[in-house]
């Protein structure tokens, strides 16, 4: 994933301003900075997300897998695009339906392939976890299901489709300290083969689990790099600030 | 610390207030039902459940029984809820998913609220005059001239009253089911689209199920306004206690027949049977007031079972 001279904003009001972030192949990029400086816009200008917003206009470009986001011009070919880019918000959002069906979902949407097939890859993915947990009631309604699980399960969902991509916003924020540890080790398996963006508000998480970091700040990226020396050293006295919780300087 | 002691007596007071309102709207409304049960009680039996109305309501002791009256309260229902509840929901929809602040959106949240403040006898008035048009015939029946030419349609039948119904509940049905629609949060439409899903299908197969209580709620809120309205039967379906179209009413051959022509419903009949329609028979008036409400009660029960099956898989716990 790749962003270059990216401005963006609501309305006339800038939200995001010339951000440029290179983001390495099976790596993790934790997304930082505080209430918003633009980190969720940033993240759903990637998948074009934020095309259904009302007075949403952007700037510069993205490129995922080497392609040109904003060039695509056939709602299809978006769509296509955002199949192929997994997704996490903050709230756990399982549809309201079965465990299995939110799994199918995806599948049933574009049907590709059989649904034998799909039923297959979902008992693969062991439900990253979740099944042996749930002792195989996959039929269990999906809001039944714990925060924790009900975030599990939308990870698994997003890796149904074969996404190289996965955008988590804030993904483990609503979650105990247990479910958080968890979800990082799927993270961490799922880097060999998948590339992860991930906004946190957690710098504990980002330091744990990140490659790199940016740090944002009112729209714009102040510094990023990789994570061991940004936390260590920052180079700008803003992220040092941020990172180790003071005020302002 | 008398500053606490103070907010404490306030609260109080807010406390009593708001327990003697409660108390006051459940008596007003255990006295409606039980006057109504009490006036009633005597009237209703099996035979008056069953036995169609008499031909005329006129003198103590006439009026007959119910039995095509709730028959035509159903009809009716039925028509104008077929009618007005996949208009709504397609206005809904679009005011909630498509419109949101746009000039488009304003233009039709300004015309519901103007529906919703325009009296039920304007509307009936206004449906009679178009449905007396000749080319509304097939809604009703035809009124021929001495010469067999068709003049005008004659304008009030049950399906004429049902499409005005449908016009009467339409604003309260959409802005219900616009509420519950907004209600469900934003994370379900934009998970599903962030899996590829277009727009229409995140909305159709995500957001509306998430919000069946709620369109079913509206649906029940429109469909007793129809059990309760008069002006509209009164003006659209006419003055009869009877069905008058081809007997027996009942017969498949005569559905169609039966639609098209006029009947009652248990408005007209309590209107018919009270001391101020032709009749004097309260009795019959309140015996038929206790079934309708009795009918507005069991419709309820059964949407919130409805609603709840819904939430059942819906909500959780
Ligand atoms: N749908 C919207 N319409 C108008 N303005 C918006 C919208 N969404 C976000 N904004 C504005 O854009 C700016 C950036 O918001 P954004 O949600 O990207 O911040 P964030 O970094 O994700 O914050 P947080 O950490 O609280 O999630 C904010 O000023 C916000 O008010
Ligand atoms: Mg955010």
């Amino acid at each position: 994933m790749n962003a270059s001279g990216i401005s963006a904003g609501y309305f006339g009001t800038g939200a995001l301003f010339d951000v440029n972030l290179s983001v390495p192949e099976n790596s993790i990029y934790a997304l930082i900075g505080p209430s918003g400086c633009g980190k969720s816009t940033f993240l759903r200008s990637v998948n074009r997300l934020n095309d259904h917003i009302r007075g949403f206009r952007l700037e510069g470009e993205i490129t995922v897998g080497g392609q040109p986001v904003y060039a695509l011009r056939d709602p299809r070919r978006v769509r296509e695009l955002r199949m192929g880019i997994g997704m996490i918000f903050q709230r756990p959002n399982p549809l309201p339906m079965t465990v299995m069906q939110n799994m199918l979902f995806p599948y049933r949407e574009h049907i590709r392939g059989r649904r034998e097939d799909a039923v297959e890859l979902a008992m693969e993915l062991r439900l990253a976890g979740l099944l042996d947990e749930l002792g195989g009631r996959l039929n269990t309604h999906a809001e039944r299901l714990s925060g924790g699980q009900q975030q599990r399960l939308c990870i698994a969902r997003a890796l149904m489709l074969d996404s190289k991509l996965l955008l988590l916003d804030e993904p483990c924020s609503a979650l105990d300290p247990v479910s958080t540890y968890r979800i990082e080790d799927l993270l961490l398996n799922l880097k060999s083969t998948h590339t992860i963006i991930m906004v946190t508000h957690n710098m504990e998480q980002a330091r744990r689990i990140s490659d790199y970091t940016a740090f944002f700040w009112n729209g714009r990226i102040v510094e990023s790099g990789e994570s061991e020396r940004l936390f260590a050293s920052p180079a700008e006295a803003l992220t040092d600030a941020y990172v180790r919780g003071v005020r302002e300087p | 610390m008398p500053k606490y002691r103070n907010r404490r007596a306030s609260s109080a007071a807010g406390a009593l207030y708001a327990w003697l309102t409660v108390a006051m709207i459940a008596a007003i409304c255990l006295l409606i039902v039980v006057t109504v049960a009490f006036m009633g009680k005597d009237a209703v039996s099996i035979d008056f459940l069953l036995s169609e109305p008499s031909a005329s309501a006129l003198g103590a002791g006439e009026g007959g029984g119910v039995s095509t009256p709730i028959v035509g309260t159903v009809i009716l229902t039925l028509i104008g809820i077929a009618i007005a509840l996949p208009v709504s929901l397609a206005t809904s929809i679009y005011m909630a998913y498509y419109a949101r602040r746009g000039v488009a959106g304003g233009a039709i949240g300004l015309a519901v609220d103007v529906l919703a403040g325009v009296p039920t006898v304007v509307i009936a008035l206004f449906a009679l005059a178009v449905f007396t048009n000749p080319a509304f015939t097939f809604l009703s029946t035809p009124v021929e001239t001495g010469s067999g030419i068709v003049e005008r349609a004659y304008g009030r039948s049950f399906l004429a009253a049902g499409a005005a119904m449908a016009v009467m509940i339409l604003p309260f049905v959409v802005k219900s089911i616009t509420e519950a629609l907004r209600a469900v949060p934003q994370e379900y439409a934009d998970g599903a689209m962030a899996l590829g899903a277009t727009k229409w299908r995140a909305v159709f197969r995500v957001s509306v199920p998430a919000a069946r209580r709620g369109i079913v709620t509206g649906a029940v809120l429109g469909m007793g306004r129809i059990m309760g309205d008069t002006a509209i039967v009164w003006l659209t379906l006419g003055g009869t206690l009877r069905m008058t179209g081809p007997q027996p009413w009942y017969a498949p051959s005569n559905w169609l027949d039966t639609l098209r022509n006029t009947g009652g419903t248990l408005t007209s009949y309590i209107y018919y049977t009270s001391p101020a329609g032709e009749g004097d028979n309260p009795s019959a008036a309140f015996g038929a007031s206790l079934v309708l409400i009795a009918v507005i009660i069991l419709l309820n029960i059964a949407a919130s079972v409805l609603g709840r099956a819904g939430s059942e898989r819906g909500r959780g716990r």
